[in-house]
């Protein structure tokens, strides 16, 4: 098979494990992209792949979609279930539509694109890597992220960025309320047309503006005279 | 974990079975519940007629129970699915002596609902036990939403299975995807307050928060809104009144639920598959927020 380009992988009537072996192999064998059929909102389909390779879902998918992976890319035509790229260590993953809650959780690297609204939850534990949004984001998206960067070209939900260490918060449109230590800053040179060039790279429009947001590190070490914002944080 | 879900349809005509898609919704979220398997139906009832639901610990129970209903009704149409009896009865009395009358019989024999517009059935398993016993893909009505149980608060049994009503209204029945954590302290209160509980089910409080809400003034909106704030853990429910139905979350957004709408119908699921594969088409689904209310008015 080392020389199929695309091969075509219909899930109609397979088992997931037998869809994500078909899928592991393509990969062992250098086949450079797979066409998945009928994801009918499947769960788990594309998981555990850990070597170079292209996968397109032509329609919805479920949860967990290119969990565990390392060096993926992924397109799906069609909305996303809970967690999608869950925990990827390097590549990149394009939804067309919405994400359910917790879209990139714990993401280590790579970058993971919704174009449509993201659900409650999106890029809690980011270590790494961007989380884009297109639209809008929901409740406690950014929850405790750790470092990288998390882009929202619509509004966000309470809670944005709850807990956040490290990283920054790009908003485009109005938080319904920030999180706890959570503070907007200035950028720094350069940063915003990263940011904007990233959008252009996507084809997805860009807000009038930008807020970036950061931790005010003070939930960095507990403080007893600060218990208040100890008791609101979540 | 469970999961809840079901159908919908906003015209008396349609294009397939109600009955038919809320099993294949039910089928599909049977993993995340496999103990039970319960669902309300909604009935366009004009005349005195309830639909009782009955509880029996031992299955056998069913011909006593039978029997005690045509003593003090006319029954019209009744099953005795072997746990869990099913009847319509003409009934002109008040509902509480109904109840009464048949838990009369033997403790383990509790009325689970007696309702106007209402009916709830419930089984062990998954909904092909259901349909096995009542036959639930040939309802054709306009609304079946149900609950698939995996039972962490109390017992696995008919009377503490879900859908819950509540003495004070049949006509609210709810089905909880979720964790009460204070519904200890909320039953005492309510308790001394005169609710009655029937069984050990946390989500039991919930349809009795609702009724006390609207008892002191509270549509059944605020009532909703009230219930994400007194509510307590984790909870996705759907509740469903004699005109209207509802998906609240909780503030966390920790329960999954997606709904999908088009000018037909409306379905709802904890599970996107469950909901494509119920009603056999690839619709767009979108997912209510952390401490949202939705109303469908029908």
């Amino acid at each position: 098979m080392a020389n199929v380009e695309t091969l075509t992988l219909d899930c109609q009537g397979k088992e997931t494990r037998e869809i994500n072996i078909a899928i592991r192999k393509a990969a062992d064998d250098g086949v450079k992209a797979v066409e998945i059929l009928n994801t009918q909102a499947r769960h788990n389909i594309g998981v555990g792949i850990l070597k170079p390779i292209h996968l397109i879902y032509r329609g919805h998918v479920g949860y967990y979609t290119v969990g565990l992976c390392d060096n993926v890319t992924a397109e799906i035509h069609g909305s996303a279930g809970w967690g999608v790229g869950d925990n990827l260590l390097a590549g990149e993953v394009v939804v067309e539509g919405n994400a359910a809650s917790s879209a990139a959780p714990s993401l280590r690297g790579g970058r993971i694109v919704v174009k449509g609204d993201g659900g409650p939850r999106a890029g809690i534990y980011l270590k790494s890597g961007d989380v884009i949004i297109g639209g809008n984001a929901g409740y406690m998206s950014g929850f405790m992220m750790q470092n990288g960067r998390m882009i929202i070209c619509g509004n966000a939900a309470k809670a944005l960025g709850d807990s956040m260490y490290q990283g920054q918060i790009w908003l485009g449109g109005e938080a319904e309320e920030l999180g706890s230590g959570v503070a907007q800053v200035d950028p720094e040179d350069g940063e915003l047309d990263a940011v904007l060039a990233l959008l252009e790279k996507y084809k997805m429009k860009a807000p009038k503006a930008f807020k970036k947001l950061q931790s005010d590190k003070s939930l960095w070490n507990f403080n007893k005279h600060d218990f208040a914002a100890w008791k609101d944080a979540l | 974990m469970c999961g809840v879900g079901g159908i919908y349809y906003k015209t008396a005509t349609h294009s397939q079975k109600t009955g038919e898609i809320a099993y294949r919704i039910l089928d599909g979220i049977y993993r995340r519940g496999p103990d039970s398997t319960g669902v309300t139906l909604w009935h366009d009832n004009d005349g005195d007629q309830l639909y009782v639901g009955v509880n029996c610990d031992n299955p056998s129970d069913g011909a006593r129970v039978l029997e005690r209903l045509g003593e003090i009704s006319t029954v019209k149409q009744a099953t005795d699915g072997a746990g869990f009896i099913r009847a319509v009865v003409d009934y002109a009395g008040a509902e509480a002596d109904l109840v009464a009358a048949v838990e009369d019989l033997d403790p383990g024999i509790n009325v689970a609902s007696v309702g106007r517009h209402l009916e709830v059935l419930k089984h062990m398993g998954g909904v092909a036990n259901l349909d096995a016993q009542f036959d639930l893909k040939a309802y054709d009505g306009r609304l079946a939403m149900g609950l698939t149980r995996y039972a962490t608060e109390s017992g696995i049994d008919f009377t503490n299975g879900q859908p819950l009503t509540s003495r004070a209204n049949s006509d609210l029945a709810i089905m909880h995807n979720g964790h009460i954590t204070n519904y200890h302290h909320l039953r005492s209160s309510y308790t001394l307050k005169g609710y009655e509980f029937t069984t050990q089910n946390d989500s039991e409080v919930i349809p009795i928060m609702l009724i006390d809400e609207m008892s002191k003034g509270a549509s059944f909106k605020d009532a909703l809104h009230i219930s994400i704030e007194k509510l307590d853990g984790c909870f996705t429910y759907i509740a469903v009144t004699d005109d209207c139905f509802a998906v609240v979350k909780d503030a966390y957004a920790a329960k999954p639920l997606v709904v999908a709408e088009t000018e037909e119908l409306v379905a709802l699921s904890s599970d996107p598959q469950s909901l494509r594969e119920g009603v056999l088409a690839d619709m767009e689904v979108w997912e209510p927020g952390a401490g949202e209310v939705h109303i469908w008015q029908m």
